[in-house]
């Protein structure tokens, strides 16, 4: 998204279709898909591009994706990727014999499983804010009590409990949206 | 201290997540062994600790790095793509309407997982815990099979003549056991109050015919209930 030259053709294609749902789907997600997809192809940038480009193009043909809220969205984008890596690990491994002596980098399925629960995870803590996102990485990851994460933060210590308790439930909502949890 | 009817509204996040100093802790588990609103409350958010866990503490910690950007290719491919499509699907609704309709819809239902991440009915199969002691708790288990693993919701109901023991209330913990002999998954921590039933909801990435047994432990590590999935 960085480019200016081809960020101008592309505008050209997609008005040109009247398909603001395309310019939609690639503002909101092709980032974070294209940083979920890469390490489940095990680096390849082809494979990532092509599974990226498969996805989008389903949730394209599905407009009631992008209906849903931003984060059922992420989920079914999520889910859907994954499941491509999945099927084109698996024709890979039936459909042709190794030729080589050199164990594939892709990631096994039930590796992949983990990982899209991982990611989902990880991609609702960092859609939380700066604050709420800080206290759950005090006060869970590191370990501090709530005391402690106040000292670290600069912030009283019943702010740090209600940061916690309103940042632990809107995780846990969007969790909820995505899937994750019920 | 004074205590009003809100003083400990905002402590269940911080107790869930075992971030209370020992004080607040002491206090607010005395607090919970009398107010059902905030046991409801942990138990709300019983299971995020089991789902804050499966992110590895290195990837939270580490400097957030500049995401790579998207492949400036990516986006016009993917409208060149969609372009041919537009052509192809002109002519295909022009040719059969209905019929068309039809096959698409058959589709959809088959292979968009919507149905699986979003839909909120209760589901999944109902599972009796079988106690391991005398305990003063009956518990039933439910799973549901999700693309990412398998959501368990508990409904736990405990005896309402058993006198808590002193210092406040009981914390239990329920537990997946994965059948390839990998590290036990916590997945749920809530606290017990005498009378009353509470639901908690909990996740795994683990798939149901990985799980070999779900168990539920005391504050001492006991188990006091267990089940083992038939799949």
């Amino acid at each position: 998204m960085s480019s200016s030259s081809v960020g101008t053709v592309v505008e050209v294609l997609v008005s040109d279709q009247g398909d603001a749902l395309l310019r939609a789907l690639y503002d909101q997600h092709a980032a974070v898909l294209w940083s979920f997809v890469i390490p489940l192809t095990g680096g390849d940038r082809m494979q990532a591009q092509d599974v990226v480009q498969e996805t989008m193009l389903r949730a394209w043909k599905n407009p009631e994706v992008l209906a849903q809220s931003q984060r059922s969205a992420r989920s079914w984008l999520f889910t859907v990727a994954h499941r491509i890596v999945i099927d084109e690990w698996r024709r890979a491994r039936t459909g042709r014999e190794v030729l080589t002596d050199i164990t594939p980098e892709v990631i096994q399925p039930d590796r992949t499983d983990a990982m899209l629960n991982v990611w989902m995870i990880a991609d609702a803590l960092d859609t939380l804010s700066p604050e709420h996102r800080s206290v759950i990485v005090e006060c869970y990851y590191r370990g501090r009590s709530t005391s402690e994460a106040a000292r670290v933060l600069g912030i009283p210590d019943g702010t740090v409990k209600s940061r916690a308790h309103y940042a632990l439930r809107a995780l846990r909502l969007s969790l909820q949206e995505m899937g994750v949890t019920q | 201290m004074i205590e009003q009817p809100d003083f400990f509204l905002d402590y269940d996040a911080a107790y869930v997540m075992g971030a209370l100093d020992p004080h607040d802790r002491r206090a607010y588990e005395e607090h919970l062994s009398t107010c059902s609103r905030c046991t409801a409350a942990v138990s709300e958010l019983a299971g995020m600790p089991g789902l804050l866990a499966q992110v590895p503490t290195e990837q939270m910690l580490a400097p957030r790095a500049t995401p790579e950007p998207v492949p400036d290719t990516l986006l016009p491919r993917l409208a060149g793509v969609i372009r041919k499509q537009q052509r192809r699907r002109r002519v295909w609704t022009g040719v059969a309407g209905a019929a068309a309709a039809c096959l698409v819809t058959g589709l959809v239902l088959v292979t968009s997982p919507w149905s699986s991440p979003t839909s909120q009915q209760p589901q999944g199969t109902a599972l009796t815990m079988t106690a391991d002691t005398t305990v003063p708790v009956s518990a039933t288990v439910r799973l549901r099979k999700v693309a990412w693993g398998t959501g368990i919701s508990l409904e736990c109901s405990y005896k309402d003549d058993e006198s808590l023991p002193a210092g406040g209330a009981r914390t239990y913990t329920l537990v997946a056991v994965p059948r390839d002999g990998g590290p036990v998954q916590q997945l749920a921590q809530w606290t017990a109050l005498p009378g009353k039933t509470v639901t908690i909801p909990g996740s795994t990435n683990l798939d149901t015919a990985q799980i070999q047994d779900i168990q539920m432990l005391n504050s001492k590590g006991v188990t006091v209930l267990h089940v083992t999935p038939t799949v």
